[in-house]
């Protein structure tokens, strides 16, 4: 089974203090840091890369967004059923509504307060990585 | 009055009439009765007299027989034979005048007999004389021939007697009645008297009212004629006046013009300052006709509405006329009150200046238009900036406050031996204002984003969505005394998700500030007042100062120390936005240490 977890964000302090998140709880999986949406669609429509258990996609990036790729995804019958799990700083309604029509599996907003957004990273890793068992 | 004296009048007269006719009766049947009674004295009379006549010829008779027995001459004889004749006739007369009187005529009948007897008796005497004188005087001694002219004497005083008595009687009769009737007519001849100087009383009387009234009358007469003139004389001084102000009223009214034509369109009325303006000399306009006035060519364009006006159209015209005015002009029928129309009347305002101030209005009103647009346009710009700006607020500036916190948070966690207890602290410093600040820009983001958000409205039940509040905000609450008195609440229709928001805060607020007293009391309620609703909060807990009350809504304003009580200074504002949202309003009353009430209000008619 597979066990990348695919982090696309472009804040390289984000991106940073996920992966130290995921690491103080213990994940084995493997993480894939990408800076932004073009990376991470060359990325997944790349049949040498393995395609990832759970991709944590930031919304407001360069070149492409993660509203973007998410549409790209969830559009593409290969790609749809990986989870998608919207990270971002707003709470933007906007965000949010177009986030799950496109049919993101969770969005979460990032807090400041960092042992929040620990206890967020470590349970959405649980759940995710863990507990959800994605169709075959 | 009138009628009472004529009814008098009548009475008076009718009286009188009566006295009068009684009179003529009573006059009437008196002199019948007199007439019959001097009737009756005369028969008396006459009786008396015939029957002294037949005993005077028996008399004479019997002087002569003793005459002729005496002297035996035949000439006695004859005297004998004459008055034998007058008593026939006398005693003819006494048998025609007791013939009603069966006593009286038998009475006269035995006078007839003693009559007879007696010229037997002178017959037998004359003839036994023949025989010679002492017969005769022997004869005559006896006394016979005496005799039977007493038995005549006898009968004749009977006769007369009765006849006496019965005049006697008749005029016994005649006195009683004679007094009757005076009485009775001076008694009705006073009556008629009276009445007569009754009547002419009143009638005087009458007469005087009468001649009063109308001597009244006429002066009424004369002080009302009077008076109509004065007021003839009054009115035509106030039609005077009248006609002066409408005159005036036509040549005062400024840049304007006022005509009145007749049937034959001459003008009856020229005023205004905006003939002169034009070139008219108004005073030269009256009575001339419109067609020596105004130009052929202006009267083309007047004929077919003096046309109209006359067959009872009013007609309003917006014209340049060629003098270069722009005018607004009204034509209106005059009629009478049978409705004939007896003239026509031009009205024209000058509207050039308004025209003029339309145009720039309408310039005005363009250029306004388009700015309205460019602004509107700008605004939707701004509109878009902002959301914008608050999209990457929210999302570009807690990166770093993230980072912030975060690279702290492993400082700590990683060199928590080196840094010490003082680099310690200050990593916590940094951490929680950290946190602080993302508390602030969450709090000023969605405050932001209030005052774009429509208020969708739907019923509330108050005392349901407060209840949850409270159940939701009392569950983390430690072992402190709350004591929490919710009044039933009037319902209301609003956004829900706001007015929770509302309640969050004021709850919130409310278990915050008491947090410092042993037992927390917190009162609920709500009355309504019209059509107005208030709802308050009341607790027991630190309150505020009142000389600060008109900070207490403002964004980020904050009455208590940091240390005191925590919170960004955002609630209060983003109630008073949700309140003004739905019409309401909200304030508070308090005192430092003793509590603090909040009050909102909410109208029940939107």
């Amino acid at each position: 089974m597979n066990s990348t977890i695919l982090l696309v964000e472009d804040n390289p302090a984000d991106a940073e203090l996920a992966i130290r998140a995921f690491q103080k709880n213990n994940f084995t999986h493997h993480i894939v840091h990408l800076e932004d949406g073009q990376e991470a669609l060359n990325y997944l429509y790349d049949s040498i890369n393995e395609m990832p258990r759970l991709i944590l996609l930031d919304v407001k990036m360069p070149r492409v967004d993660g509203i973007e790729v998410l549409r790209k995804l969830k559009s593409d019958e290969n790609k749809k059923v990986i989870p998608v799990v919207m990270l971002t700083s707003s709470k933007e309604e906007r965000d949010i509504s177009d986030s799950y029509s496109l049919g993101a599996n969770a969005y979460i907003v990032k807090p400041v307060n960092f042992t929040q957004f620990t206890d967020a990273v470590t349970q959405l890793g649980l759940f995710w990585m863990v507990l959800n068992h994605p169709p075959k | 009055m009138k009628f009472y004296f004529e009814k008098r009048v009548l009475a008076g007269f009718l009286c009188t009439i009566i006295a009068l006719a009684l009179l003529i009766v009573f006059s009437f049947s008196s002199t019948q009765r007199l007439i019959q009674t001097s009737g009756l004295l005369n028969h008396a009379l006459s009786v008396s007299n015939t029957g002294d006549l037949v005993l005077n010829n028996i008399l004479d008779m019997e002087a002569s027989n003793r005459g002729y027995v005496v002297t035996g001459d035949s000439i006695f004889l004859t005297a004998v034979q004459n008055a034998s004749n007058p008593l026939d006739r006398c005693l003819e007369k006494l048998d025609s005048l007791t013939a009603s009187d069966s006593v009286q005529a038998k009475r006269v009948d035995s006078l007839h007999r003693f009559v007879e007897e007696k010229r037997a008796w002178s017959r037998h005497i004359a003839g036994i004389r023949k025989q010679g004188f002492e017969p005769a005087r022997a004869l005559i001694a006896e006394g016979k021939g005496r005799l039977i002219t007493i038995k005549i004497r006898a009968c004749i005083a009977r006769l007369q007697f009765r006849e006496n008595e019965n005049f006697q009687s008749v005029n016994t009769i005649k006195a009683n009645s004679l007094s009757q009737f005076r009485l009775s007519f001076i008694g009705l001849a006073m009556a008629s008297f009276i009445t007569i100087i009754y009547l002419f009383y009143v009638i005087n009387q009458t007469l005087k009212a009468r001649n009063e009234a109308e001597a009244n009358l006429l002066q009424t007469v004369y002080f009302t004629r009077q008076d109509l003139e004065a007021r003839v004389e009054d009115r035509n001084e106030k039609l005077a006046e009248i006609n002066y102000i409408y005159r005036s009223l036509a040549a005062n009214i400024p840049g304007t013009a006022i005509t009145i034509l007749d049937q034959d369109e001459r003008y009856l009325l020229a005023e205004g300052d905006l003939l002169e303006k034009m070139g008219y000399i108004k005073t030269d306009m009256p009575g001339k006709k419109i067609s020596e006035v105004i130009t052929p060519k202006n009267y083309e364009y007047y004929e077919g509405l003096i046309h109209r006006a006359f067959a009872g159209e009013t007609i309003l015209v917006d014209r340049q006329t060629l003098s270069g005015y722009y005018t607004l002009m009204k034509v209106v029928p005059l009629k009478k009150s049978n409705d004939e129309i007896f003239a026509i009347m031009f009205v024209l305002i000058d509207v050039t200046e308004i025209k003029k101030i339309q145009v720039e209005l309408a310039d005005l009103n363009n250029v306004l238009e388009s700015k309205v647009t460019q602004r509107t346009e700008q605004l939707i710009e701004l509109n878009k900036e902002l959301e914008a700006f608050t999209y990457s607020v929210s999302h570009d500036l807690r990166a770093p406050l993230r980072a912030i916190s975060g690279y702290a948070h492993i400082i700590k966690e990683d060199y928590a031996p080196v840094l010490g207890d003082d680099g310690n602290r200050v990593s916590d410093l940094i951490i929680s204002n950290a946190i602080r600040m993302g508390k602030l820009i969450d709090d000023l983001l969605s405050f932001s984003h209030l005052g774009r958000k429509e208020v969708s409205r739907a019923k509330i039940n108050m005392n349901n969505l407060v209840s949850e509040v409270l159940k939701e905000h009392t569950i983390q609450e430690d072992s402190r005394k709350l004591n929490i008195k919710t009044l039933p609440l009037e319902a209301t229709t609003g956004d829900v998700n706001m007015m929770r928001q509302v309640w969050v805060n004021l709850i919130s607020n409310a278990l915050k500030y008491t947090r410092k007293k042993e037992v927390a009391d917190i009162e609920i309620g709500s009355f309504k007042e019209g059509d107005i609703i208030t709802y308050y909060i009341r607790d027991n807990g630190a309150g505020f100062d009142m000389q600060y009350a008109d900070k207490l809504f403002g964004v980020f304003q904050r009455l208590h120390k940091m240390n005191e009580f925590e919170g960004t200074g955002v609630g209060l504002a983003l109630t008073q936005t949700i309140i003004k949202k739905h019409g309401g309003k909200i304030w508070a009353e308090s005192k430092p240490n003793e509590g603090a009430t909040f009050y909102f209000t909410l109208p029940t008619i939107i």
